[in-house]
């Protein structure tokens, strides 16, 4: 492999084992008090009222939906970005019909108000 | 960093060989070679996680005191001359504080969520050049791995949104995580325009191809991406302190307004991990942006590059970081549904044109086997053009609709009323 | 040898994580477990030496897919956590799996999965690109010479992104552009759907 992707696997332990380690260090030095009043759900400091269930709002989903489909269009950018210099000019207007389609895709989305908080 | 490319320093090559030969001594031929290796990188990676540990210890310290004169008021002065010993006491405090947890949490995910949300924010570091021969991996997907890497933070978000079984910790996660994964777009298309000229996503080839040429690399187009391509460099810093959900876009965990959000119900050592991971990706993001739009390691100017690629590189990354921290002291916080819009109706359309025009211009550029100064003037017209015109649209846009662009409109006082 | 090594771990990792998809007992966890099994699958792309797939695994399944899966179960469930998903048919389904598996082991053993140049060089005729010679592509980073049929060296997929990238612009245009046309379409769908 020209790739040293080895280091990264090493470095990668390494990083997890520092949370772990801060982890390990804290449960040595703290108190350890329990009590029903600190471990209850905290709620601007009143009791929880009603089931713990959160109004369905398709915004969030709207807009995570929207990024998986901008994020492939952006996996197809990186190979034709690192090409690019190896390309014919040609080849910036077949992109752009590649940007102009998912644009549509976009400005569909802003008619519909799919980007939208409310 | 590779003994075998020539670039890396003296003293780490000499170190290297020392370690092969006393393993070749010890260990039987075939396993001696990867031992060296396995070595020698945890040796690299916990060298680099020293240098960031401290320097995120001192970022700290630096944003409290940049705010705080930004405030007109000291800043953290009591613990240690000029305050700084303030992070050790931050960090003492959080390893004696107590670990309430809330009875009805999640177990595994309550409590791998802090654990899993640092590991990413260090990883990252693994890409990033600070020299000539001094970076860990050069990896030939070294930007796509940085961005990969750092899009993997949204899923401990999620789990300590849902783990603490509290409503607001819910909503509050999904908020961050439309946030970040939101402001991930503009800020990829704004460089795909730099990865254009660069020609490739190693990290160390986008430097090269910003000034002096480093092998295998070429040098196109010679001058800082921020100069040819201002505008990608305005919509990346703006989307990177989105990423990083730093104020002014900091209302996933803006204290008055959903409590603490996703970390409402982790107290001691568990929010000290949400913290650390915070610094540390903003850190890493200041380093990206150097690397694509500063030049990285490289000195503006050839006269002056007797001075060590490594202190270019932190002195621009300081830049940047004092940067964030102005935007922070200085700019009121957005409400989340100006945040959104802003993302997705402003900042990606201009992303896109500006990705069309970069290449425009660039290609037209190389083709003509342009010199940087003509490079540079031909995409300081065309980016001149481009703002004239975003900014036109915006203004007929603002007129049309009678108030802000975005976010919701303020409600309006009935005519005659008393 | 390490290799295998590192197969055998990464191999076990995702069909671990799998298995924990199916039993996990509440759908939640089940998710996160499928992260675990992209993750595993991104080092599996690793080791074939295809670092862009392996990144673009990360980035996709598990930065944006996980993430939309992640909400649809947090906004279409309660938060309670203990609702098993109790399923009274899983003998059936287990054995349904391992015929599945038995079948695709033995078509993946039989077939042969030797490098194909053809699959890789531009067709005649077609679009003459800048350094699609024999030496020139040889030379370009992450490059695998192997042997043909005839015993000489040739090129096989070269691990690099711009011969991806080439390729697209050339010889796989229109499904490049049908692929913009897909995504289009998904977008138009999922929003139609999400509004209902």
């Amino acid at each position: 492999m020209t790739d040293n992707w080895g280091f990264v696997v090493v470095f990668g332990l390494i990083a997890l084992s520092i949370p772990i380690l801060a982890m390990i260090m804290a449960w040595l030095f703290r108190p350890h008090r329990p009590g029903p009043i600190k471990q209850s759900t905290y709620e601007c400091g009143l009791e929880t009222t009603g089931e713990t269930w959160i109004q369905f709002r398709v915004q969030y989903y709207l807009y995570a939906l929207v990024f998986v489909l901008f994020d492939v269009e952006t996996v197809f950018l990186y190979p034709w970005a690192v090409a690019y210099n190896q390309l014919p000019l040609f080849a910036l207007f077949e992109m752009f019909l590649f940007l102009a389609i998912l644009a549509l895709g976009l400005v569909y989305a802003w008619r519909k108000g799919a980007l939208e908080w409310s | 960093m590779n003994p075998q490319d020539g670039l890396s320093p003296p003293a780490a090559t000499a170190l290297r060989a020392a370690l092969d030969q006393a393993l070749a001594r010890v260990l039987p031929e075939q396993l001696a070679g990867p031992t060296a290796d396995v070595l020698w990188w945890a040796l690299l990676g916990t060298l680099i996680l020293a240098v960031i540990q401290v320097s995120m210890l001192y970022a700290t310290w630096l944003e409290r005191k940049a705010v705080g004169r930004i405030q007109n008021r000291l800043g953290a002065n009591r613990v240690g001359k000029f305050g700084l010993l303030q992070p050790i006491a931050d960090m003492v405090k959080m390893l004696t504080k107590e670990d309430i947890t809330p009875s009805g949490a999640h177990r595994w995910v309550y409590n791998l969520a802090p654990i899993l949300v640092v590991p990413p924010a260090i990883l990252v570091f693994a890409v990033i050049p600070v020299g000539a021969g001094l970076v860990a991996t050069d990896l030939s997907v070294g930007f796509l791995f940085f961005i990969a890497v750092s899009s993997t933070v949204v899923i401990p978000i999620v789990m300590a949104g849902w783990g603490s079984r509290n409503k607001y910790a819910l909503i509050g996660a999904m908020r961050a995580v439309a946030q970040i994964v939101s402001y991930e777009i503009p800020q990829v298309l704004s460089v795909i325009g730099v990865l254009l000229m660069a020609g490739t996503l190693s990290t160390q080839g986008i430097i090269s191809s910003q000034g002096v040429a480093v092998p295998p690399y070429g040098s196109f187009p010679g001058v800082w991406f921020v100069l040819v391509q201002p505008v990608a460099f305005v919509i990346f810093m703006l989307a990177t302190v989105a990423e990083i959900e730093r104020s002014p876009f900091d209302m996933p965990e803006a204290e008055s307004e959903i409590i603490a959000g996703y970390h409402t119900e982790y107290s001691g050592i568990k929010f000290g991990m949400f913290y650390l991971s915070l610094y540390f990706l903003t850190i890493a993001a200041a380093c990206l942006g150097t690397i694509l739009f500063l030049g990285g390691w490289q000195a503006p100017l050839a006269a002056l590059s007797f001075i060590p690629g490594w202190v270019w590189f932190s002195g621009k990354t300081l830049l940047l970081v004092l940067f964030f921290m102005w935007l922070r002291g200085t700019l009121p916080r957005l409400r989340v549904d100006q945040m959104m819009g802003f993302c997705w109706k402003i900042l990606v359309p201009l992303a896109l044109a500006n990705l069309m025009v970069a290449g425009l211009v660039g290609k037209l550029a190389k083709q003509a086997d342009a010199s940087p100064l003509f490079t540079l003037a031909g995409f300081t017209l065309a980016n001149l053009v481009l703002v004239a015109v975003a900014v036109w649209l915006l203004v007929a846009w603002r007129s049309r609709v009678g108030g802000p662009a975005v976010g919701l409109r303020p409600p309006t006082v009935a005519e005659g009323a008393a | 040898m390490i290799e295998q090594a590192f197969f055998l771990v990464l191999a076990g990792v995702t069909l671990g994580a799998a298995l924990g998809v199916v039993t996990a007992r509440s759908v939640f966890v089940s998710a996160l477990w499928l992260v675990l099994s992209f993750l595993g699958i991104a080092g599996l792309y690793v080791l074939l030496d295809t670092g862009f797939l392996a990144v673009i695994q990360v980035l996709i399944y598990v930065g944006a897919i996980s993430v939309l899966i992640l909400f649809a179960i947090m906004l279409t469930r309660n938060i309670m956590v203990g609702e098993r998903a109790t399923n009274n048919q899983w003998a059936m389904g287990l054995a349904l799996a391992l015929a599945l598996f038995g079948t695709l082991a033995a078509v993946g053993h039989q077939a042969d999965w030797r490098l194909n140049d053809a699959a890789v060089v531009p067709a005649a005729g077609g679009l003459v690109l800048t350094g699609d010679s024999l030496a020139e592509r040889a030379t370009v980073p992450g490059a695998l010479v192997i042997q043909d049929e005839a015993g000489a060296p040739t090129v096989a997929a070269s691990g690099n992104i711009a011969t991806l990238g080439r390729a697209f612009m050339s010889d796989y245009l229109l499904a490049f552009e049908v692929a913009a046309v897909i995504l289009l379409v998904a977008l138009l769908g999922a929003i139609v759907i999400a509004r209902e």
